[in-house]
């Protein structure tokens, strides 16, 4: 098979990513899954703002990423590129302690309260304090900012707009029918 | 209510399809199980997020994990490694479609280089099948440039896709290393064939399904055929999990169909196709084929290298670098042979422009550097690899090696959604693997850097994937090292027959979908002289 390599370099993700896949979760599924709490939310959105900034172009904002965030979150059994993909819930729970509690170490502030930069350093560090968290947040954030807007994010096609990027025909519901999963 | 058939065939993808349709059209009653659902062309939309990120194509890693021991790994983790595609028409529904034939020398690679294993039959019987494959689904091509490639009956029926200006670039570069690019031939229709439309280069060919029908899946090229003979049915959403047998024969299989009920389906014949992990576990679920079943399981080694060509900088080859074409349409095999290794074996490169994905785009955007870049970082990166320059890749593909620790069986403790021991995958790398993609990505670099791009990068080395399976019932002429004999046979099961890649003793530096075709119509006219044709009903 050749190209895509999105396929290849996949699936040789998961490979190289084994050291860091958490073992298997033993906890129901069923607990896992649902918007995103309240109180982890506001932060949440707060960093998609930083990680996809609005600048000359449209940003996460904009884009409403925390949208799609909230739906693929709701999904039962949403799947990222990884295997214990029950756990981004918790991840972003846990992301989100951990940015208010550096917040307001360093900066004596709620993350949402801090000045951009000052959220830039925040994440800066968690990115290297918590890997897994970041790499969760990040290709949610880019998901909610370049996926269909059927999605829930890239409102208006702002992202797309964004990068200049013309999305490939035909798209979900054109033809009257949402690409969904056969489960 | 008992059903009984001429024919069982298990798995509607490049194994079955073939072997359904000209059973079907020989006068044969047929039934082709397919695990996966299927989907119309209206299904085929170009979403990343549905269709790549999000299981369309694969099993979700809860429902139907397999299980991999990696190399020195002493547990097993759950993976999604080693699907290709659970849907009416199977991986070549989202195929990129390179459809490359083998070299003839690797059909005897122990007679000839001592090393390796022979296939029980020759490249000149497979021969006629290449060409019936090419002709009957629509193959795009141009034969005579390539001095590696074996001989041909016929040529390509159809002229090669429309390519990227860009191609002549890496046609004078290959020249001036003395080397010979060819067109990659493509599962692709580039003029309407056969009924069916020609390709409109809308740059989401490969991991989607073709919405115009352009790509030569078998879900368009053959089951359609099958089914008109009114002798065929493809009956989707039916998961096989035991062939049954008895004194050595196979007397028909029990699924589970849609509702989940389990039922039973009789054959005189049966033909399994479920690719090469999912057939051998079906084997040993079942308790046939003996102890090689799993053994020798094959992928493809791969690596990667890219040339990136700013705007600004080649001015004089500005207009060529922007123009938007999803092809470039080059190989070279002249490293199909390597003849400084043990195993004298290298493979194919093969030259393109990264997927349109821009969600994979992005992610490999922010992961060039590390740690990973985000914020307004990555979003003028991502305009600047949009928007000022353009990227040409190479992939290389090389045999994967058999080896003892590469094998599959099954998982003693996890189960799919229906209860079933999954496939447990074992891998472990021969060291050639490294070298040979080593050499291959070294090339493929030369003959970027030649083109004279502002940067060059290798990639990956020495990855595998998923994707082609080879390898785990081996065909011989032998019972005591083979499962399969020279007719894809079982050697204890007469009348059960496996056709996707796990007959095969050796994969190839080239994907094995094609091969995989071919030898498809091949055990069909085989089982044809076995059984007979137009029995009278």
């Amino acid at each position: 098979m050749g190209f895509p390599l999105t396929r290849r370099s996949f699936l040789n993700f998961f490979l190289g990513a084994a050291a860091f896949v958490v073992s298997a979760c033993t906890a129901p599924v069923r607990r896992l899954f649902g918007p995103i709490p309240q109180d982890s939310r506001a932060i949440l959105e707060a960093a998609t703002w930083r990680l996809v900034p609005s600048d000359e172009h449209p940003g996460a904002r904009e884009a409403h990423v925390i949208g799609y965030i909230d739906k693929a979150l709701s999904l039962p059994f949403y799947a990222l590129a990884k295997p214990a993909c029950w756990s981004h819930r918790r991840e972003l729970e846990r992301g989100a302690k951990l940015l208010e509690s550096v917040a307001l170490r360093d900066w004596g502030s709620p993350f949402v309260a801090l000045a951009s930069s000052q959220q830039d350093a925040v994440l800066g560090y968690v990115q290297g304090q918590d890997l897994e968290f970041f790499h969760t947040l990040l290709v949610l954030s880019l998901e909610g900012f370049l996926g269909d807007p059927v999605h829930g994010g890239n409102r208006g096609q702002a992202g797309w707009q964004a990068i200049g990027y013309v999305p490939g025909q035909p798209r979900p519901g054109s033809c009257g029918h949402p690409a969904k999963s056969h489960r | 209510m008992q059903e009984s058939f001429d024919v069982l065939v298990i798995g509607s993808g490049a194994g079955g399809g073939p072997i359904a349709c000209r059973l079907a059209e020989a006068g044969l009653r047929v039934l082709v199980l397919e695990k996966g659902p299927e989907y119309s062309r209206a299904e085929y939309v170009h979403d990343e997020i549905a269709i790549v990120r999000r299981d369309f194509f694969v099993p979700s890693i809860q429902d139907e994990p397999h299980t991999l021991v990696w190399e020195d790994a002493t547990t097993s983790q759950k993976t999604t490694m080693g699907w290709i595609a659970c849907c009416v028409g199977g991986g070549t529904v989202h195929m990129a479609g390179y459809f490359y034939r083998l070299h003839p020398d690797d059909f005897r690679m122990r007679s000839k280089y001592g090393v390796l294993a022979d296939w029980p039959f020759p490249y000149e019987e497979l021969e006629p099948y290449y060409t019936q494959v090419e002709e009957e689904i629509g193959v795009s091509g141009a034969s005579g440039q390539n001095p590696l490639e074996g001989p041909r009956s016929k040529p390509y029926p159809l002229p090669p896709v429309d390519v990227h200006p860009f191609s002549s670039e890496i046609d004078r570069s290959c020249a001036k290393l003395g080397l010979h690019p060819f067109p990659s031939p493509r599962a692709i229709l580039s003029r309407p064939y056969k009924g069916r439309a020609a390709c409109v280069y809308c740059d989401f060919c490969g991991s989607y399904g073709c919405e115009v029908g352009a790509k030569s899946s078998t879900q368009e090229a053959l089951l359609p055929r099958a089914v008109a003979t009114g002798r065929c049915e493809v009956r989707s959403r039916a998961m096989v999990h035991r062939i049954v047998a008895r004194g050595g024969e196979a007397q028909g299989v029990l699924y589970f169909d849609a509702e989940g009920r389990e039922r039973f389906a009789g054959a005189r014949t049966v033909v399994l196709s479920a690719n090469a992990i999912e057939s051998a576990r079906l084997l040993l679920a079942s308790e046939l084929g003996g102890a090689l079943v799993g053994k020798n399981l094959q992928f493809s080694v791969f690596s990667t290298g890219r040339a990136v060509y700013r705007y600004a900088a080649q001015k004089r080859r500005q207009s060529i670098l922007r123009t938007r074409h999803p092809f470039l349409g080059r190989s070279v095999q002249d490293f199909y042979f390597l003849p400084e290794l043990p195993v004298p074996k290298g493979g194919t490169i093969r030259f393109g422009f990264p997927h349109a994905n821009p969600i994979f785009t992005a992610m490999r955007l922010a992961e060039e550097v590390h740690p990973p870049r985000w914020g307004s970082f990555l979003k003028e990166r991502m305009r600047e690899y949009f928007h000022e320059s353009r990227t040409v890749e190479f992939e290389t593909f090389a045999d994967f090696l058999p080896n003892p620790g590469t094998y599959v069986d099954l998982d003693p403790e996890v189960r799919d959604r229906w209860g079933l021991p999954v496939a447990r995958l074992h891998v472990n790398q021969p060291a050639h693997h490294a070298e040979a993609a080593r050499i291959l990505q070294a090339r493929g670099l030369e003959i970027l850097e030649a083109t004279e791009p502002d940067e060059v990068h290798p990639g990956e080395l020495s990855g595998v994937t998923g994707h082609l399976l080879q390898g785990t019932c081996r065909a011989g002429k032998d019972p005591a090292d083979s499962v399969l004999d020279r007719c894809c046979r079982l050697w204890d099961a007469r009348n059960l027959y496996v056709v996707d890649g796990s007959f095969m003793p050796t994969a190839g530096g080239v994907p094995s979908t094609l091969t995989i075709m071919a030898n498809s119509f091949r055990v069909a006219d085989l089982i044809r002289q076995s059984v007979g044709d137009n029995r009278p009903r």
